[in-house]
């Protein structure tokens, strides 16, 4: 039921981090598994979906500094590469601007890149992002603001 | 300081400056037209719809088949190579190194040193070394040498036969 219910939406927001499909697919897996084998230690402080929002969250950035470590890169680095190869993926048909946007945000600090897609794309409110991230509301917009002129800037630019 | 509340006559909506803040941020955001609204990402058909047997089937602890490794031949084999080396270790007995004498070197190989001159030693120097009743001069004279052997140590050795001091008779 848990699955049913949230796998969908925790599909695109780790998808939206790690690009690839199938790297999505593996981070969604360990994310369930860790839900699964954590959910005696949740303490109910915050909702459920919040809580495994962040597993997700987390395991997505895990993922991504242990294949950077595995190619010898720093993330940032491996995530600009991940941005740069989308075009030549098969579950990717954006178009020209699509393939910018991505690049673009691939640029961003983890902080923006998150409140950015989670507002921006998710559509979820500064009071569920700041649950889900454990930061304050003012500081996640502020992080938006900026993540939106880079963005701007970027496909300005470009 | 400035009083900012001297605006006479004008009022404002109740709460107005409160979320003043966020309806100009909201703002910035709608006015961002330049950043597409979708992301172009897509997923292989089917992929929700089986995920659950995948992640079942991944967290179902798969039953390893038991294989039993030791036996207990290979008990007694550990055990009879035990006793074979206490056995070896306790009847055959440790010879110690010997410390090295002059008495076990045989006299071949002390001559063989010494014609090599590894001691760097004349025969001179080296005779000093030897204590006068260990000579014996029974042990030279009554050595035969051959009159061969006597010309050619005294070729080998000489550079001017006239150092000999020969008396000849000039022919």
């Amino acid at each position: 039921m848990l699955i049913n219910t949230y796998k969908e939406r925790l599909y695109w927001h780790i998808r939206r981090i790690v690009l690839d499909h199938d790297d999505a697919d593996d981070v969604l897996q360990n994310t369930f598994i860790k839900v699964f084998r954590s959910i005696d230690g949740f303490k109910g402080d915050s909702k459920l979906y919040s809580w495994m929002y962040r597993i997700a969250t987390n395991e997505s950035f895990t993922f991504i500094k242990q294949k950077s470590k595995k190619l010898g890169v720093n993330s940032e680095a491996l995530q600009e590469r991940m941005a740069n190869n989308l075009q030549a993926d098969v579950y990717f048909e954006g178009d020209d601007i699509q393939y910018k946007l991505q690049q673009a945000i691939a640029k961003l600090p983890e902080k923006q890149k998150l409140v950015f897609n989670m507002k921006y794309f998710e559509e979820l409110k500064y009071e569920e992002i700041s649950e889900i991230l454990e930061t304050s509301v003012g500081g996640l917009k502020a992080s938006y603001h900026h993540a939106v002129k880079k963005i701007e800037s970027y496909l300005k630019e470009n | 300081m400035k009083d900012w509340k001297k605006h006479k006559g004008f009022k404002t909506p109740e709460g107005y400056f409160d979320n003043l803040t966020d309806r100009i941020l909201d703002k910035v955001g709608e006015e961002s037209q330049a950043v597409p609204e979708n992301e172009g990402f897509s997923m292989p058909e089917g992929y929700l719809e089986s995920f659950n047997d995948k992640l079942k089937s991944r967290m179902e602890p798969k039953e390893t088949k038991v294989v039993q490794m030791r036996s207990y031949k290979q008990y007694w084999v550990a055990a009879a190579s035990i006793a074979a080396i206490f056995l070896l270790v306790v009847l055959i007995p440790w010879k110690g190194t010997e410390e090295a004498s002059f008495d076990t070197l045989a006299s071949a190989d002390i001559e063989a040193y010494l014609d090599e001159d590894e001691l760097g030693l004349s025969s001179y120097e080296l005779a000093e070394y030897i204590p006068e009743d260990v000579l014996e001069e029974d042990a030279i004279i009554e050595l035969n040498v051959e009159d061969e052997n006597i010309m050619e140590y005294l070729d080998d050795t000489i550079d001017d036969l006239d150092e000999l001091n020969l008396e000849y008779d000039e022919e």
